[in-house]
């Protein structure tokens, strides 16, 4: 009976699983050829389910026939090879040379806003595209083999095996093969590498959206599936090889079954932590070899150089600044105009706001121009959404814009002012750090904060926390975890379990947390932290998901349910609280960064093979940057739990959250002090006003954010002043012109030796 | 982790590096075969050989890069087979790389102060830099002529500036002995003349132990006080400068007889 059983399983998880092979080919397509891992995979997916199970609908009205359901795949297929083609022409391809971590940022930034497109278009129920079938399965010796899928599994071979001909077989899939090896060379030979790139990001999209369309037929579709399927194929492609169909395929059917065997044997609730537990013992166990530090020592010093240099002429470059500043002040001034005067017709609204910021937009992303005016343009394309949902405080809406604007002019005006006022802050960092607590005190103390504002501030220092946790690892040292909530969500568990089931005190339970929290980071670390870029990213992703799962699954957490705590003390206990441990972390990084350990985090995020060469012992580095973050993200989220009053998994690993303070630390500036708590509050202020008015966007808002931060402000606003002043700093000592004869005329270092 | 030695015995310390036997395999392909070679205190050394002989091998199993497969190498008196590569150089073996490496994104003076890890310990790293460090950063800058360019982002500098800083790393490092790999690849011819003589005044007065691996013949005959040649993984010659020169095996190795 097992054995049947196993059998029947095993049937089921192969079918499926040629889909998940398939999605993973397309996937394994753009990292090899495009050397992108591409987090916006899994929404390929998605989409091309829903144009699938769309088409269906307008042909079929209901349920369809399978010729008619098998009809729309193709369709989906086109559909997607376009959408794939454009994002990689129009965003993709602006930071396909920068950093690992820009690249998987934008891909993120541009998984969160389809998602969220998604919801708005389809809602967020699940549905699957309706096929009749006479006689929905067949029998074949005892074992129930449904019929769907075995159309689904010849559609997913015949997709991927149409894939490898045209790879091998056309003029198109050599060029393709040909970038994937060595673009440099190819460029020399003539092929148009964005052009093949563009194809080939169609390419991964349209074989994604194909396998879509199945899914939706023999599963279901809902907007939030995709980044299972891009971490899905992530296992799938590591198991595999790099740019091995064959691989991929085996992979694909082995991860289908083994996820099968855990539904069938275990519970469905397992699966996905069964499967990303795999995902991260094989990252471990197995790739070691695949991309060993000393092979390729340093990628992460391969950011494109200097943002200064214009791709543009200079005369072109002025007539579009004239353009933008012209069409952003007189959209600055309409809305003055119009809010004070109180119209509100949103028509108006809209017809002003919106080509004026798409403008700024187009202008800043498209020709590279000033950073902050891709900000301004931002928030005004952002406030005529707000318009569209519903009229504005026109007060509040002017004085945002008044103060960007004046923000923007300042900018461009006074750099040299701005650079003197960061350089005498970072002088005297400790008389300012003391100035703000004892100042955040006072104005609490002295009843001046109301409750709103003091539960504003309280979402400040969280953020602020976190934002900073978040960059000790990820800018200071170049580990950029995309799973930082884990500790958050350890510390919160933790807590609310000691205070609520041991009746343990409240500090007591805090310290308690904040060392668990250690702990795990440190059993964690030990794993994780020998991969590099991408694959580490993931795999801190992949923690991020099995914690959630656990949390789920576990009694002692109350599983899904989550943890309610009752008599916990007054707010303003935990706005001290909270305020103590952004002051306290602060403190202690801003001493750090000032003492040699800051140095040696430096060198292993500029280029690590180098720093071992130098005498490092950089995984002790590493490791305790590491634990350090998680301490102080353990505690803030230990402190969270009883201030929210109740723990759920949804809500203590909050996967938005996850996304909002890599982006706060990344728009400040990573691998700055003051960036990441400024980027903190300010996005979180943003976020609060886009929440409080438009709550269905946020997460597009926070895409598009992300989107231009990383294809305009690469370095953050305030990494982008200390580039400018470095750069200020070479020119004015001759450094690239007179001073030395062997600058730019200088031969390249000669390639390997041996 | 300690690197204070015992009273060495007279004639060993003249050795700073010492290989035996060392052998290195990639699949069924030999790149270093046996070697055996020694560099004394003092010496400047090249190393020498046609593309694929297995200097930079040999060389990655000195500092610990690679593992060799057999052999033993010796830092002073001390074995330091197996060794991770970072205690190696933290021992006092410099090393510099054949393509430029500085930390990019971090400034000129920055470089120099991360480079001061000669003999360090995890908790000492919790201090700020000493004022030691700090003045021996603004002599070494001085020295290389980037004391303008200090608060500079390296990455941002030339090629040849960013030689420069390695260089003035590798010093900050303290080291015994410097392992170059091809310090004259890839310069300015202009800069050769100068390149010498940092090399010859970091020998003579840092008193620092020098052993490179250099194609540059022109180069490596006017500096090396002793060289040795590679081929196919095995130690072909060992010599004076004039010696190689005038060496059949050698002159057989770069010219492709058999």
């Amino acid at each position: 009976m097992v054995v049947q059983e196993f059998v029947q399983f095993t049937v089921n998880g192969l079918l499926v699983g040629s889909l998940f092979a398939t999605i993973a080919v397309g996937f394994a397509l753009i990292w090899g050829v495009v050397d992108i891992i591409n987090l916006a995979h899994g929404e390929m997916v998605m989409l091309g389910g829903y144009a699938s199970y769309w088409l269906v609908q307008v042909a079929a009205g209901g349920e369809a026939s399978l010729l008619v359901a098998l009809g729309s795949i193709p369709v989906a297929i086109a559909v997607m090879y376009a959408i794939g083609y454009l994002l990689q022409r129009l965003l993709v391809q602006q930071v396909s040379d920068a950093s690992v971590f820009l690249t998987l940022l934008i891909t993120f930034g541009i998984s969160i806003a389809i998602q969220q497109l998604a919801i708005i278009a389809w809602s967020a129920d699940p549905r699957s595209t309706p096929v009749a079938l006479a006689d929905p399965s067949m029998s074949v010796a005892g074992i129930v083999v449904p019929k769907l899928k075995s159309v689904a599994f010849v559609g997913a071979l015949v997709l991927t095996a149409l894939l490898w001909v045209y790879l091998q077989r056309t003029r198109r899939g050599r060029a393709i093969r040909a970038v994937a090896q060595n673009p440099q060379a190819a460029e020399l030979v003539g092929i148009d590498v964005e052009h093949t790139r563009a194809v080939t990001f169609g390419l991964s999209a349209a074989i994604a959206g194909g396998a879509g369309g199945f899914i939706g037929m023999i599963l279901s579709l809902r907007p939030q599936m995709g980044l299972i399927y891009t971490l899905k194929s992530f296992v799938i492609v590591v198991f595999g090889g790099i740019g091995s169909i064959p691989g991929a395929l085996v992979g694909g059917l082995a991860l289908g079954a083994v996820e099968q065997l855990v539904t069938g044997f275990i519970s469905s609730t397992w699966t996905l932590a069964v499967s990303f537990s795999l995902l991260i013992v094989l990252l471990v166990v197995k790739p070691s070899g695949l991309f060993g530090q000393s092979i390729e020592g340093g990628d992460g010093g391969t950011r494109s150089g200097s943002s200064l240099a214009l791709a543009t002429p200079d005369s072109l470059r002025e007539v579009a600044l004239l353009v933008a500043g012209v069409g952003a002040v007189a959209a600055a001034v309409a809305v003055v105009v119009l809010g004070w005067l109180d119209i509100a017709s949103l028509t108006v609204w809209a017809a002003i706001l919106g080509p004026a910021g798409v403008l700024c937009l187009l202008w800043a992303t498209v020709l590279d121009g000033e950073r902050l005016w891709a900000l301004f343009g931002l928030v005004v394309v952002t406030l005529a959404l707000l318009q569209l949902s519903g009229p504005l405080p026109a007060a509040d809406a002017s004085a945002m814009l008044v103060v960007i604007g004046a923000l923007a002019i300042l900018w461009d005006v006074a750099l040299d002012r701005a650079r003197q006022v960061l350089d005498r802050s970072a002088r005297h960092g400790w008389a300012l750090l003391a100035a703000f607590a004892v100042v955040a005190v006072i104005v609490k103390a002295a009843g001046l904060l109301g409750q709103f504002w003091t539960t504003v501030a309280i979402q400040l220092y969280i953020f602020g926390v976190l934002a900073l946790s978040w960059d000790l690892l990820g800018g200071q040292t170049g580990y950029p975890s995309f799973g930082n909530m884990a500790f958050f969500g350890v510390g919160a568990y933790t807590s609310a379990i000691l205070f609520k089931t041991y009746g343990v005190s409240l500090p007591l339970s805090f310290a308690a947390a904040a060392l668990a929290a250690l702990v795990f980071a440190a059993v964690i670390g030990l794993l994780v932290l020998r991969l590099q870029g991408g694959y580490f990213a993931i795999a801190t992703l992949g923690v991020l998901l099995v914690a959630i799962q656990v949390a789920r699954n576990l009694d002692i957490t109350g599983g899904p349910d989550g943890i309610i705590l009752l008599d916990v003390p007054p707010q303003s206990v935990f706005y001290y609280a909270l305020l103590g441990t952004l002051v306290a972390e602060v403190a202690v990084v801003y001493y750090l960064l000032g003492s040699r350990f800051g140095y040696v985090l430096n060198t292993i995020r500029d280029d690590e093979g180098k720093a071992i060469a130098m005498g490092i012992n950089t995984t002790y580095y590493k490791t305790a940057a590491w634990m350090l973050a998680a301490l102080f993200t353990g505690l803030v989220g230990a402190m969270w739990a009883p201030y929210n009053t109740f723990v759920d998994p949804q809500q203590a690993f909050n996967t938005a959250w996850n996304v909002e303070f890599i982006v706060m630390a990344f728009l400040g500036g990573t691998g700055t002090i003051a960036g990441p708590v400024l980027g903190a509050f300010g996005l979180w202020a943003l976020v609060l006003q886009i929440d409080t008015f438009f709550p269905g966007v946020q997460l597009i808002v926070l895409g598009l954010v992300v989107i231009v931060t990383v294809v305009q402000f690469p370095d953050g606003v305030v990494g982008q002043l200390r580039e400018r002043a470095s750069a200020m700093e070479y020119y004015k000592h001759g450094g690239g012109a007179a001073g030395d004869p062997a600058s730019d005329a200088d031969i390249e270092p000669e390639g390997g030796d041996d | 982790m300690t690197t204070q030695q015992a009273p060495p015995e007279k004639t060993d310390a003249e050795t700073v590096i010492r290989t035996e036997n060392v052998t290195k395999r990639f699949g069924g392909l030999v790149a270093v075969d046996s070697v055996d070679m020694h560099v004394d205190h003092g010496e400047i050394v090249g190393l020498i050989g046609p593309n694929g002989a297995g200097k930079s091998t040999l060389f990655n199993c000195i500092t610990g890069t690679l593992p060799a497969d057999e052999g033993h190498i010796h830092l002073r008196d001390e074995e330091i087979t197996g060794w991770p590569e970072h205690r190696i150089a933290g021992a006092g073996l410099g090393r510099m790389f054949q393509q430029t490496r500085v930390y990019r994104e971090m400034s000129v003076r920055e470089n120099l102060i991360a480079s001061a890890q000669r003999n360090n310990r995890f908790l000492a790293q919790f201090r700020r830099p000493d004022e030691a460090t700090l003045d021996r950063a603004d002599e070494l800058l001085a020295y290389v002529d980037l004391d303008g360019l200090a608060d500079v982002r390296a990455g941002r500098m030339s090629f040849g500036q960013q030689k420069l800083l390695e260089f003035a790393m590798a010093l900050m490092a303290d080291p015994e002995i410097l392992l170059m790999d091809e310090p004259a690849g890839g310069i300015n011819p202009s800069m050769i003349e100068q390149l010498l003589d940092y090399i010859r005044e970091t020998n003579t007065e840092e008193d620092v132990t020098i052993l490179l691996i250099e194609h540059n013949m022109d180069f490596v005959m006017e500096i090396a006080d002793r060289i040795y040649a590679l081929a196919h993984g095995e130690r072909i010659a060992e010599g004076t400068p004039e010696e190689i020169q005038s060496d059949e095996r050698v002159l057989d190795a770069y010219l492709g007889r058999e």
